[in-house]
C-alpha cells in the first residue's frame, strides 16, 4: 500500500504555493492554478485524562455521536467533446516542490465531465477539511490541471471551473 | 641435478592437486537451489526453481570436456556425474572439482562410453546412469565407500527392458507412497516411471509438452520439474496424478546442453536465507501463492515504482504487499479509454491482467496491457476496457520484467508484480467514495458495558456507483475486522435504511470474505429493509494468538491472521440519490444463535441486535428486549439504542481516509483512552469533533 506524509506537511506546503482567498455567499468557486489558503488544523496537544468515567457522562437523547462534514461539489462541462475529461476528488495527497501526490483510494467522487454541470453531495470526516481536484483529458501525453479547497476557509459548497 | 628439481616440483604440485581433490569436501547442506550443468567444458549453475534465476557457482570444474547426468547424493552432500574426460563418474564437492572415479567391474561395452542421463537413489547410496541403444540399459553404481561394493557397476536392465528417449532422469523423494521409482519426460511428452529395482517402466500419461527436457527435479513434496533446453521453461509436474500435466512454472535459462541435479528432500524455498522474490497479493485463486504457482519474480534492478520487497512467499490477500509503481488515475471505464500512471525502474516489459468477469481468475484474454516496452521512466498510458467488463471493484495484476510474452502466474528471474483493487466503471456514470469508518461496538446491551469499545471493531468503507441521472445503482461494502474483544459470540450486519430488498439484482451480488467469493447469499431473507448479512460468528472467522483472550485488543497480543470482507449490491432500479441512506449506513452486531450472551437475556439469538445510536432495529429485532437494563430505547421517537443518559452501545468514528483510529485495549474505558470524548459527548458534537484523533489520545491506552 502506498503511504502518504501526515497532513500538516500539506498544510505547510500548500500555504508556501499560493495564497487566495473567496468572499461571500456559500457558493465559491477556484479556477485552474488556484489555491485555498489553509491554516494548521491539528497540532499536537497536551492530554489531559479525564477524572470522569464514561457512564457518568450525559448527552442529548437525538445525538448520535457521529461527526462528520458535507460538502456540495460542482462539477463543470467538459471544456470540449472530442476528448474525455476525468475528476478526481481527493482528501488524502502530497504537494511539494509544484508536485502533487494523491491517494487514489481517497478519492471521494471520482467522475466524467459532462455536456452539462453536476453536483454531488459528499459526506467527509470531520477531519477531512482539505480536498483536491484533478482533471485528467483522456488522451496521451495528459496532463492535469489541479484545484484545491479548504472547507473551513471557503465554505461548504466548492463550484469548480476550469 | 636440475632434472630431479623439476621432477621433485612437478611431484609436489601433483601431490597438492591430487591431495586438494581428495580431500574436496562435500557440500555443507542439502541446499533448496538446483543444480545445472552445462556448456561443451563443462560450467555449473546454481538455479532458483521458483524464479528461474541463475548464478555461475563454477566456470572451471577442472576438466576440459562435458559432464553430464548429475545428481546430488544426499547421503554425502556430494554431486555426482558423467565425466566425458574420463568416460567414468566424476564426483564434485563444495570447491567445484571433478574427480574422476575409478569404477569396479566396468562392463565392456561401456569402454570409452558417455552418459548424460543419471541421478542418485535417495534409498539406497548408489548412483544410476541410462543410455538407449541395443547395446546399453540402466546402471548402477554403489556410492556407499563403507560397502564392499563400493564403486563396484551393476547392469539393472538391457534395452529389452529400458528403451526410452530421454535426456535425464530423476528419483522421486520417497515422501508418498514409498515411492522410491525414477521419473522422467521423453521427447514426445510422455511420463514415464522406472523402476529402479529390474528397469521396467510404465507410461503415466503425456503430460502435453514435448522437446528436450535435459534437466529434471524434485522437490520435497514430489512434484517433478522439467526444463526444456531449446527454451528454457521449467515446468511442473505432479506425477501422482490420475491425468499429469505439465504446468508452466518458471523462465529458466536455455542451453543446448543440460542436465540438472538437486537434493530431493529440500523444499524449493530455504526460508533460514533471506527472501529473495518478489510475490503478488491478490487472493490466491488468482494465481499468487507458490503452492498455486503464483506470479514471482527474482528481484534486481527492474522494478515498479521506487522499491521492491521480498518475500520467501507470496502475503496472500487479505495480507497485503508494499505496491508502489502503478497509479490507476482513472477508474477502467468499460468500452473506452481510462489512464494509467506506470512508474518503471529499469528496462522491461510490462503486462497488465485485469478479471473482468471477477470470476476470480485472469484468463489469457483478460489483458489490459501486453508487452509494453518501458525504459527506466514514469509514463501515462491510456488502456482500453472492454465494454462487458462487469461495474465495480476487480483485481488487477502488473508484471514487468525482462521477459516478454509472460502469464499472469509462474516465476520469472527478473522483475516486479504489482496486484491492485480497481474500481470498474461505465461512462457516464460517478463513483462516491463513502467516507470510512471505524465501527466500534460494545455487546452488553441492553446492560452496561465496560465501554472500552473494542468488544468488535470493523473498518468499513462503502462506495455508490451514480449514473447519469444521479441515481444509485450499486453500493459496494469493504469492510475488515480490526479488533474482538468480546466474550459472546456476535454476528455483524449492515441494513439499507429504506431499501426493499426485492430491488436488490441478487443474480449479481457478489460476496467475499477474504477473497474467497462465499456461497451463502450476503442479503438476508425475511426483513422489510435490506440486511447485508455478514456473518453469524465474527469470531469463526479468526484465531486467537497462544495466550491471548481476545483478537487484537490486549498489549502483545498481536494476531497476523485476518478477517476482511467485500460485498458488491447492484439494484434492479436505481435509486434517487434523496431517498438512499448515507454512510456509515445502519452496521450493526446481533448475537449468534443458541449461544449465551450474558445473564439478562441469556440466549436471545439473532433477535438481539446492537446499533449505532437512534439507528433503526431490523424487522427481525425482539422490541422486548427494548427498555431492559440500562437501555432508553424509544423506537417510535427514533431513539433508540442509547441509556437513560443518551450514551450509545456503539460508535462510528471517521478519522478521514488515509488516516487510522485506535481503539483502546482491553478493559480501558473510551474516556481514559480518549478523553476529549467528554467533551464531544457532553457537547453533543459542538465541540472536540476530532476527538479521536490519534494526538488528542493516551497512546499508552490504544492497542
Amino acid at each position: 500500500m502506498n503511504t502518504y506524509p501526515k497532513k500538516n506537511i500539506i498544510l505547510n506546503t500548500i500555504l508556501a504555493i499560493t495564497v487566495t482567498s473567496c468572499g461571500g455567499g456559500d457558493e465559491q468557486s477556484t479556477k485552474a492554478s488556484e489555491v485555498i489558503a489553509a491554516t494548521p488544523l491539528v497540532t499536537a496537544t497536551q492530554v489531559t485524562p479525564s477524572p470522569k468515567a464514561t457512564k457518568d457522562l450525559v448527552s442529548k437523547s437525538d445525538f448520535d455521536f457521529i461527526s462528520k462534514a458535507d460538502l456540495e461539489v460542482i462539477i463543470p462541462t467538459s471544456p470540449t467533446g472530442s476528448v474525455n475529461y476525468f475528476i478526481n476528488i481527493c482528501t488524502d495527497f502530497t504537494a511539494e516542490n509544484d508536485t502533487v501526490a494523491i491517494n487514489y483510494n481517497s478519492c471521494k467522487l471520482r467522475t466524467t465531465l459532462g455536456t452539462k454541470e453536476q453536483s454531488f453531495s459528499l459526506f467527509l470526516s470531520s477531519a477531512e477539511t482539505l480536498l483536491v481536484a484533478q482533471i485528467w483529458p483522456i488522451e496521451v501525453g495528459a496532463k492535469p490541471v489541479t484545484l484545491f479547497w479548504n472547507i473551513i476557509e471557503t465554505g461548504k459548497q466548492w463550484k469548480i471551473d476550469i | 641435478m636440475f632434472f630431479l628439481k623439476r621432477v621433485f616440483c612437478s611431484l609436489l604440485i601433483y601431490l597438492i592437486t591430487v591431495s586438494s581433490v581428495l580431500n574436496a569436501t562435500p557440500f555443507s547442506a542439502c541446499p533448496s537451489k538446483a543444480f545445472l550443468m552445462q556448456k561443451e567444458v563443462a560450467q555449473l549453475y546454481g538455479l532458483n526453481l521458483v524464479t528461474g534465476s541463475y548464478e555461475l557457482l563454477s566456470g572451471d570444474l577442472g576438466t576440459t570436456s562435458k559432464i553430464n547426468a548429475v545428481g546430488f547424493n544426499f547421503h554425502d552432500n556430494y554431486i555426482y556425474g558423467w565425466g566425458y574426460e574420463w568416460s567414468t563418474v566424476v564426483r564434485i564437492g563444495d570447491d567445484y572439482q571433478a574427480q574422476d572415479l575409478s569404477l569396479v567391474n566396468l562392463p565392456a561395452e561401456l569402454s570409452g562410453v558417455n552418459f548424460y542421463v543419471g541421478d542418485v537413489s535417495i534409498s539406497e547410496n548408489s548412483y544410476y546412469f541410462y543410455r538407449k541403444g541395443s547395446s546399453y540399459g540402466l546402471y548402477k553404481v554403489v556410492l556407499d565407500s563403507d560397502s564392499n561394493d563400493y564403486l563396484e557397476v551393476t547392469k539393472v536392465a538391457n534395452s529389452s527392458v529400458i528403451n526410452l528417449n530421454i535426456f535425464d532422469f530423476a528419483f522421486h523423494p520417497n515422501t508418498n507412497n514409498n515411492n522410491n521409482h525414477i521419473y522422467t519426460v521423453d521427447r514426445l511428452g510422455q511420463l514415464h516411471k522406472i523402476n529402479p529395482t529390474n528397469g521396467n517402466t510404465t507410461a503415466l500419461g503425456n503430460v502435453g509438452q514435448q522437446g528436450i527436457f535435459g534437466a529434471v527435479y524434485f522437490d520435497k513434496q514430489g512434484k517433478l520439474y522439467i526444463s526444456r533446453n531449446n527454451d528454457g521453461l521449467i515446468y511442473i509436474i505432479d506425477p501422482e496424478a490420475a491425468n499429469p500435466s505439465a504446468t508452466l512454472f518458471a523462465n529458466g535459462p536455455i542451453s543446448g546442453n543440460n542436465d540438472g541435479a538437486r537434493c530431493a528432500i529440500a523444499p524449493i524455498i530455504d526460508e533460514s536465507l533471506p527472501a529473495t522474490t518478489d510475490y503478488g497479493d491478490a487472493p490466491d485463486t488468482y494465481g499468487t501463492s507458490l503452492a498455486n504457482n503464483g506470479a514471482r519474480h527474482g528481484i534486481g534492478d527492474i522494478y515498479l515504482g521506487n522499491s521492491i520487497t521480498a518475500e520467501h512467499n507470496a502475503k496472500v490477500y487479505p495480507n497485503t504487499d508494499e505496491d508502489d509503481g502503478v497509479v490507476f488515475v482513472t477508474p477502467l471505464i468499460a468500452g473506452t479509454d481510462s489512464l494509467v500512471q506506470v512508474q518503471a525502474n529499469g528496462s522491461g516489459y510490462l503486462s497488465i491482467w485485469a478479471d473482468w468477469d471477477r470470476d476470480g481468475q485472469f484468463s489469457a484474454t483478460e489483458k489490459l496491457v501486453s508487452d509494453k516496452f518501458i525504459d527506466n521512466t514514469t509514463i501515462n498510458m491510456l488502456v482500453n476496457t472492454p465494454i462487458n467488463a462487469l461495474n465495480g471493484f476487480t483485481w488487477t495484476r502488473t508484471r514487468f520484467t525482462s521477459t516478454q510474452s509472460v502469464t499472469a502466474s509462474g516465476g520469472i528471474a527478473d522483475g516486479e508484480v504489482e496486484d491492485y483493487n480497481v474500481f470498474v466503471t461505465n461512462l457516464g456514470y460517478s463513483q462516491i467514495q463513502d467516507t470510512p469508518y471505524y465501527l466500534a461496538f460494545e455487546d452488553n446491551w441492553p446492560e452496561k458495558g465496560d465501554y472500552d469499545m473494542n468488544d468488535v471493531v470493523i473498518f468499513q468503507e462503502s462506495s455508490l456507483l451514480v449514473n447519469g441521472s444521479g441515481e444509485i445503482k450499486q453500493i459496494e461494502f469493504h469492510g475488515e475486522l480490526k479488533a474482538y474483544g468480546a466474550s459472546y459470540q456476535n454476528g455483524f450486519a449492515i441494513q439499507l435504511d429504506g431499501i426493499l430488498p426485492s430491488n436488490v439484482n441478487s443474480s449479481l451480488v457478489r460476496f467475499e470474505i477474504n477473497g474467497v467469493v462465499q456461497e451463502t447469499s450476503a442479503i438476508e431473507t425475511g426483513t422489510d429493509n435490506v440486511v447485508v448479512f455478514i456473518t453469524d460468528d465474527i469470531g469463526s472467522h479468526i484465531q486467537l494468538s497462544n495466550n491471548c483472550l481476545y483478537y487484537r485488543t490486549e498489549a502483545n497480543c498481536t494476531n497476523s491472521n485476518e478477517m476482511k470482507f467485500s460485498v458488491t449490491i447492484p439494484f434492479i432500479n436505481a435509486i434517487d440519490e434523496n431517498t438512499f441512506p448515507v454512510a456509515p449506513y445502519n452496521p450493526f452486531i446481533f448475537a449468534k444463535e443458541a449461544t449465551y450472551h450474558g445473564n439478562l437475556i441469556t440466549q436471545p439469538g439473532r433477535e438481539l441486535e446492537i446499533h449505532l445510536k437512534n439507528k433503526l432495529p431490523t424487522s427481525k429485532a425482539s422490541e422486548t428486549f427494548f427498555g431492559q437494563g440500562i437501555d432508553a430505547t424509544n423506537v417510535s421517537a427514533n431513539e433508540t439504542y442509547q441509556s437513560n443518559s443518551g450514551l450509545p452501545w456503539a460508535l462510528a468514528i471517521s478519522p478521514g481516509s488515509g488516516e487510522e483510529w485506535k481503539h483502546p485495549l482491553e478493559t480501558i474505558e473510551i474516556l481514559q483512552a480518549y478523553p476529549k470524548f467528554q467533551i464531544f459527548s457532553e457537547s453533543n458534537g459542538a465541540s472536540e469533533a476530532t476527538w479521536f484523533s490519534l494526538s488528542n489520545a493516551e497512546n499508552s491506552k490504544l492497542y
